[in-house]
């Protein structure tokens, strides 16, 4: 008997990517012989082994031919006298298709190097057409090699397939599985260009389908079609590393654009709602995981609200809130903001765009959480219980609206450390809250309490100048007096600042501190007037 | 970043011709999938610093270079002050000779792995580490002065190790010409607690395993035997040293223009080496390194007296103890001449090659020991300085991994406790106060060391010897 590795890590090995998997093919071998060495089968339906050390899979090679419908309508043929060509010659493509003795030689059969150096997908065999699967595992690779092209006659024998009826036949688990894969993989939207490219698409997501050449309004969307935004936003996800249900709820988040009468295009009203049906009936389906439907479902509903949070009143955003159950699963609602984070980034020219709404949302969510349920609840009519919490949180959030008014702090990024930005009416309520924005760099704002009140004093020459002045005064009485601050009060006299700063001693139980802050950089360093008149002052700051 | 403008020379090294304002070219050393990966404002940070009065021969970044404040980090220039040389507190960086050392355990990872638990439980016990924490020394208006001026020196001779280790340490473990009256009292009031502190972000306290040896005859120079396990330290000069940094930078932005210095960039703050605000920096700075070199020579106390505990008779000797962030005084060769510059590294290491006198009589004919800290749950390295090192980038090499995912972007994508767990999986302990720390310093949010090393490797900065493995972690 002789000892193959094939497929996979042949072809990551000649790629120079990390091989993940083993497959190994043994030629001339018969079952008994197999445990004989100590081998543990376990295939069902193929002859498999495990290794008895390594637990790597042994394979015996086998050729395979279809006897109806559907992946387990195959015969099976495994005998010593199958060749590691004949093996080799059952699988899909060409890159897949090469094998490796023990030695390191290899075995090409199918020109399997030749397609890999012309970037190519080319199918083994006129027996690809036996399993459509392999019509998503094609589109798939695609999502994975982004320089890599599905060669014209596959492609051509991808459409027989699908005209011939084929796909209509896979079974939905299979299906959720190869696209859970895909989109996890470097480029998911050239997953779903190839299966549009054979008309596959149209046959297993429809409502996918349906999205491309549909418009939306030039102003919000510069790439206009419904269908190539979409593609940006899963693209966008998978740039970022994100979850899986980030991913789902990115691809299906607009489904309800597909169903808009085209007399009403480029608008679409009232398409979240159209959305969330279709995402229900799309995940019942193909049998799509509770986590990734449920936050798709809040996606789909959502995301219009999410975009414009901070024009919602208090009791809307707190209903928001309720409904996306950020209060009992934070982890779900970052995921939640996250995709809310793709469909804004997903567009031409808005991937480096201030977006507020996720630190705005954690803060009203913040300001919302200071609220003791099981206090309210025990001081009201039993009757009203959620009605009188809703009722409190709406007040919390409206009384930190009031306190904050049109002046907010956010983060933005730097390679290496943190940007910080404050925005209000005046340069001095900017200034406070650039200073609130450096403390949330290092703990939870709300933690703080303002026991004690520090006097501070700066000059500078200029108002950027004293920007930093201003931070570092700060990080500088923090550090020396071992304390935090959570509230600030500034008075600008020309470049002269006054100042207080409310605080209390560190706790780490308490503060959770994450960084110490080195100091305050003259790095995308920014005091003046944003369009809408308010004032912005930022910088970044060292950890 | 965009490769048009760069001229790529070999598969790990690329020239930016002078344009502009530029006085001297760009180099940067790295290969394809590095220089592709790095943020647009390395170019144009490096290409910044060459436009700076003095500058000699070129301005360099590393393999790990990034986006940082004037200097990209990873980024080296030297200066020559009788051409209008200058010294940029901005150059140096905030944590002024924030750098590693290591120490040999003697011990096997078979040996300590039983009390792996123990020994992280009591270093994270013992090494105060994060934010508003103080070491046990209060240190007087006389004693700051003193450790000041004395670096590791001062801390040996007040018990804190013994002479052996300033032997191990760049300058000897003290650092000449530090002016402790160019140190504000803001900075000393910054200082007055935090000497044996590890501080916080990417500073650590690391079990390491030597886990390969690719040089055998510098690992065994090294004391560096496969299976056995080091201990490494990452921290700098903690509150005193941003303090300098901050105030200096003020001051060299307000100056420049009345010294005829235009910037390109504020954070690029400078002043001539031979102006008093140059020479007032220059004096703050080393009393900035030499606090460093006793911080670390403190916390190493600490380390032994957890391991004189843990494991009675166990002898942890240094190997070596290297800085990052530094302008420092050194002759190099320029186009056949010999000249004295000042040397500004930037989370970039020194890495003297064999027979520079600067190092210690047991090394000098090997090279210098080179300490790569990788991310938390990565590869570290030890290199060795290289004769070819000292006609490029003058003697200098990588320092670390470096960022390649903003914080804000790692505690989106990782959960603290997520983290800790799946590190454990892989046999990595690791204590820290704060999990959305951990987080921000996630593995994955770092480029991958081995590469970075690899490029150095290559293009002639450094020589591998050995790498290691982390078995557990202490993260300020």
């Amino acid at each position: 008997m002789k000892i193959y590795t094939v497929g996979g890590a042949v072809r990551d090995r000649l790629l120079g990517r990390p091989v993940v998997d083993r497959d190994y093919v043994v030629v001339g071998a018969t079952p008994d012989e197999m445990v004989a060495l100590g081998y543990q089968p376990v295939g069902k339906d193929f002859p498999v082994f495990l290794h008895p050390q390594t637990h790597a899979e042994y394979a015996l090679a086998r050729t395979e031919r279809k006897s109806g419908h559907g992946y387990k309508g195959f015969t099976v043929y495994a005998a010593p006298d199958v060749t590691l060509e004949e093996d080799l010659q059952r699988r899909d493509l060409t890159i897949n298709a090469m094998a490796e003795d023990a030695s390191g030689a290899l075995v090409d059969p199918y020109g399997g190097q030749r397609d890999l150096a012309a970037k190519v997908f080319r199918h083994v065999s006129a027996a690809f057409a036996e399993d459509p699967v392999r019509i998503l595992r094609v589109a798939r690779f695609a999502a994975r090699f982004t320089d890599f092209a599905v060669a014209p006659e596959t492609l051509a024998l991808m459409r027989q397939i699908v005209d011939s009826g084929e796909v209509d036949a896979l079974v939905p688990e299979r299906v959720w599985q190869e696209i859970a894969r895909g989109l996890m993989e470097a480029q998911p939207s050239r997953m779903f260009r190839v299966l549009r490219d054979c008309g596959a698409l149209a046959r297993l997501f429809p409502e996918i389908d349906r999205l491309f050449g549909v418009p939306q309004p030039p102003e919000h969307h510069p790439e206009v079609d419904t269908g190539d935004h979409v593609m940006l936003v899963i693209d966008w996800a998978a740039r970022q590393g994100l979850s899986l249900p980030v991913r789902f709820a990115a691809l299906t988040h607009d489904l309800g654009k597909g169903a808009t009468p085209p007399e009403l295009w480029p608008k679409h009203p009232g398409h979240e709602a159209k959305s969330v049906e279709l995402v229900r009936a799309l995940s019942e389906r193909i049998r799509v995981p509770a986590d990734c439907r449920d936050l798709a479902v809040a996606v789909a509903r959502d995301h219009g609200h999410v975009h414009r949070a901070l024009e919602l009143r208090p009791g809307t955003l707190v209903e928001l809130l309720e409904r996306v159950d950020a209060f009992r699963r934070p982890d779900r609602f970052e995921e939640f903001l996250q995709a809310c984070e793709c469909d804004f980034r997903g567009r031409p020219g808005y991937e480096d765009k201030p977006y507020p709404v996720p630190d705005y949302l954690r803060q009203a969510l913040q300001a919302a959480q200071a609220i003791e349920a099981a206090e309210v609840a025990r001081n009201a009519d039993p009757a009203r219980i959620r009605e009188a919490i809703f009722q409190a949180r709406s007040q919390a959030v409206a009384a930190w609206r009031s306190r904050t008014g049109d002046r907010h702090w956010e983060h933005f990024p730097h390679q290496a450390d943190m940007g910080v930005r404050g925005i209000g009416p005046t340069l001095a309520a900017a200034f406070e809250q650039a200073a609130l924005a450096m403390i949330a760099v290092v703990t939870e704002l709300a933690s703080v309490a303002p026991a004690l009140k520090v006097d501070i004093e700066c000059e500078a020459p200029d108002d950027e100048l004293l920007l930093v002045d201003w931070l570092n005064a700060l990080i500088l009485e923090m550090a020396a007096r071992h304390m935090l601050f959570g509230r600030f009060e500034v008075v600008l006299d020309g470049h002269r600042l006054h100042a207080t700063a409310w605080g209390e001693a560190v706790d780490l139980q308490k503060h959770q501190p994450v960084v110490e802050i080195k100091g305050a950089t003259y790095t995308e360093l920014k005091v003046g007037r944003n369009e809408s008149g308010r004032w912005l002052a930022q910088c970044v700051v060292d950890v | 970043m965009k490769l048009d403008q760069c001229k790529q020379v070999s598969d790990v090294e690329w020239h930016i011709a002078p344009f502009g304002k530029m006085r001297v070219p760009a180099v940067i050393y790295a290969d394809q999938a590095l220089i592709a990966e790095m943020d647009d404002k390395v170019f144009e940070q490096l290409t910044n610093v060459a436009m700076l009065p003095g500058i000699v021969q070129a301005a360099y970044a590393m393999p790990d270079a990034h986006w940082g404040y004037g200097f990209p980090i990873g980024g080296v220039a030297a200066f020559d002050a009788d051409a209008g040389g200058v010294v940029s507190a901005g150059g140096v960086g905030f944590d002024i000779s924030c750098g590693v050392r290591t120490l040999h355990t003697g011990l096997t990872a078979d040996a300590i792995a039983p009390l792996k638990e123990r020994l992280a439980d009591r270093l994270f016990a013992h090494i105060p580490a994060g934010v508003g924490s103080t070491g046990q020394l209060r240190l007087g208006a006389a004693e700051m002065d003193a450790m000041l001026r004395g670096g590791a020196r001062w801390a040996v001779e007040r018990g804190y190790g013994s002479a052996a280790d300033l032997d191990r340490i760049e300058e000897h473990g003290c650092m000449a010409g530090a002016e402790p009256d160019q140190v504000s009292e803001h900075a000393k009031r910054r200082q007055r607690d935090e000497i044996g502190t590890l501080g916080s972000g990417n500073h650590y306290l690391e079990l390491q395993e030597i886990v390969e040896i690719y040089d055998s005859k510098a690992a065994d120079r090294f004391r560096l035997r496969q299976g056995e396990v080091v201990v490494s330290i990452h921290c700098g000069s903690r509150g005193l040293g941003h303090q300098i940094g901050t105030e200096f930078l003020k001051q060299m932005v307000i100056a420049a223009p009345g010294y005829g210095i235009e910037l390109p960039d504020r954070e690029l703050a400078c002043a001539p080496i031979n102006s008093p605000l140059g020479q007032s920096y220059l004096g703050a700075m080393r009393a900035g390194i030499n606090c460093a070199l006793a911080n670390r020579q403190v916390i190493t106390h600490l380390t032994r007296e957890v391991f004189a505990d843990v494991l009675p008779g166990s002898h942890l000797n240094l190997i070596y103890d290297v800085s990052h962030n530094t302008c420092k005084q050194e002759w190099h060769t320029v186009d056949g001449k010999s000249r004295g510059l000042y040397v500004h590294r930037k989370g970039a290491t020194r890495a003297f090659g064999p027979g520079h006198p600067a190092l210690p009589n047991d090394l000098r004919d090997i090279g210098q020991p080179v300490l790569i800290g990788g991310s938390m749950g990565t590869a570290s390295y030890i290199l060795v300085g290289t004769e070819a090192g000292m006609s490029r980038a003058f003697s200098s090499a990588c320092h670390g991994a470096g960022r390649a995912m903003s914080r804000h972007q790692a505690t989106r994508q990782w959960r603290g406790r997520a983290l800790v767990d799946e590190l454990a999986g892989q046999g990595i302990v690791i204590r820290s106060p704060s999990l959305r720390g951990v987080a921000e310093e996630a593995p994955g949010a770092y480029k991958d060391v081995s590469a970075v090393v690899e490029a150095a490797e290559r293009a002639g900065l450094a020589r591998k010897v050995a790498r290691l493995k982390p078995l557990a972690c202490i993260k300020g």
